[in-house]
């Protein structure tokens, strides 16, 4: 049997087959496209053999893993191109702020993480955060190596606000708990609304006090989600995208939930829920390119902090 | 942030592309982007050997820390068969370790074709075979029946079929393959008894 160049048409046959989300006629298709390709076929034959498996959340999960490895292990003099990026970004920030900041304003919520009944316990108190590496000045991106940052021992953290002025987001402590030196695991409910080129780049505001439970609309850090304000180079990603990809709806929803790794960045990203493969990738670069997580807390509260 | 300033997204390019632009310029993003492409395949190459979703997983990601280095070595000319090679000798290479003698084992039947036909079997008249399909497909346990009418008859896709179902999408894939296998069973059995 030969093996020929997946088709595009295979491998969105093969996407629709991985989701479930395929008809009869398409899998009849996919099976006759296997029968011409030796790799299709010898992967059918595969998934086949796990049928009860959610083949679709796996291979998510290896694609989020995927862009982690492949984020930490940057170009030589990555660090000085990204300073100059970062010059850009910021001229391109001031060009953009303008006008209605309801309209225009890009959203990304905090929201309670996705799974009730599992929270974590009363957090104890947390030691002193450790000092963290300055950011070099100007550069908004952690596109340089994370510095080493205290990893939270708690058991749960919430979203961070992207990388403007440093905002603390006060977080309640959970009732059910967990242990105490488990990841923390949260998820992020990341409203991306029209982000037209004119979106603003306004200061952030302290979130208000925490909620019991995941609200949509009430801005809050932890319990419910939380408007956080757009970075300038997450608003640079968004025009890029619908630039890319013209025909895609403006608007969606993604809700990911995602660990934090001792170097403070974003890991283990998983979809939740989706809006579509392209905003599904879009809202995990936006979260990868966010800012760095690091937890300071004390009195049986965590507090979110980017680094200094 | 940096891709926003190329020319073209690693997503709009072809593999070939990728690869020379990889290889020049060492960018892991861009071995990532092309690797993440073709994910299901690896996966599903994988899962043939382990039979386990997580050593599939696993292999995928082995997979990927081997072609960092082998893509410079080698000269690649059609990536997709390269690497179809590549995760197959690496699983075969841990199943040899772990001594583990496995069968490849494609039953037919596994294989939908478009005409419901297998090339082994000589099937009778239509009508003959549409009343030995009623006949299985009632003998069927009430899941993978009703799965299996969702399915053909009625056209939903296994998504629509869970969520009616309120199951998970590998759990009607499951009902409606050991059906399609029951049921060729069946006839078969019907069809030489005739």
């Amino acid at each position: 049997m030969p093996e020929h160049q997946p088709t595009p048409r295979a491998a969105h046959l093969l996407q629709k087959y991985l989701s479930g989300d395929i008809s009869k006629g398409e899998e009849a298709e996919l099976d006759r496209l296997a029968l011409k390709d030796a790799v299709l076929k010898e992967a059918m034959e595969g998934l086949r053999e796990v049928p009860e498996a959610e083949h679709d959340e796996a291979v998510r999960r290896v694609r989020a893993r995927l862009r982690t490895v492949g984020g930490r292990r940057l170009r030589p003099g990555a660090i000085a191109a990204a300073a100059v990026a970062a010059g850009l970004v910021l001229a391109a920030a001031l060009w953009l702020q303008k006008g209605d900041d309801s309209a225009r304003e890009l959203a990304m919520e905090a929201a309670k993480p996705a799974t009730e009944g599992t929270r974590p316990p009363a957090a104890a108190p947390l030691p002193a955060p450790a000092p963290q590496t300055a950011r070099p000045e100007g550069v908004p991106s952690p596109l340089a190596a994370p510095p080493p940052v205290a990893r939270p021992e708690s058991d749960k953290e919430k979203t961070a606000p992207p990388p403007q002025p440093p905002v603390l987001a006060q977080l309640e402590e959970d009732a059910n708990g967990t242990e105490a030196n488990e990841p923390a695991t949260f998820s992020t409910e990341m409203a991306m609304e029209d982000a037209a080129a004119d979106a603003p780049a306004v200061p952030l505001q302290s979130p208000p006090p925490p909620k019991a439970k995941m609200e949509r609309a009430a801005p809050s850090a932890f319990g419910g989600p939380a408007r956080i304000q757009a970075s300038a180079d997450t608003l640079l990603l968004l025009k890029a995208w619908h630039q890319a990809y013209p025909r895609l709806p403006r608007a969606g929803r993604v809700v990911l939930a995602f660990e934090v790794d001792e170097s403070g960045r974003p890991a283990r990203i998983s979809i939740l829920e989706g809006a579509s493969p392209e905003a599904d990738s879009l809202a995990q670069r936006i979260l990868l390119n966010g800012p760095l997580w690091s937890p300071v807390g004390a009195s049986g509260k965590m507090i979110f902090s980017p680094p200094q | 942030m940096l891709r926003i300033f190329r020319k073209a997204a690693p997503d709009d390019l072809p593999d070939e592309a990728l690869l020379r632009q990889y290889r020049q310029s060492g960018d892991q993003h861009l071995l990532a982007a092309l690797f993440s492409r073709h994910v299901p395949l690896v996966y599903g190459i994988g899962l043939k050997y382990f039979k386990d979703q997580q050593q599939a997983e696993d292999v995928c990601m082995a997979v990927y820390e081997l072609l960092v280095n082998k893509v410079l070595e080698h000269d690649i000319q059609h990536f997709v068969g390269w690497l179809h090679a590549l995760a197959r000798n690496h699983c075969l290479m841990h199943l040899r370790k772990a001594a583990v003698q496995r069968e490849e084992n494609t039953p037919p039947e596994l294989m939908q074709s478009a005409d419901q036909r297998h090339h082994t079997l000589e099937w009778p008249e239509e009508e003959a075979q549409l009343k030995a399909l009623r006949s299985c497909l009632s003998g069927l346990p009430p899941a993978q029946q009703q799965c299996i009418e969702e399915f053909y008859l009625s056209g939903y896709s296994y998504k629509e079929i869970a969520q009616s179902r309120q199951e998970t999408v590998g759990r009607v894939r499951s009902y409606i393959q050991n059906g399609r296998r029951n049921l060729r069973i069946c006839m078969e059995k019907l069809i030489h008894r005739a």
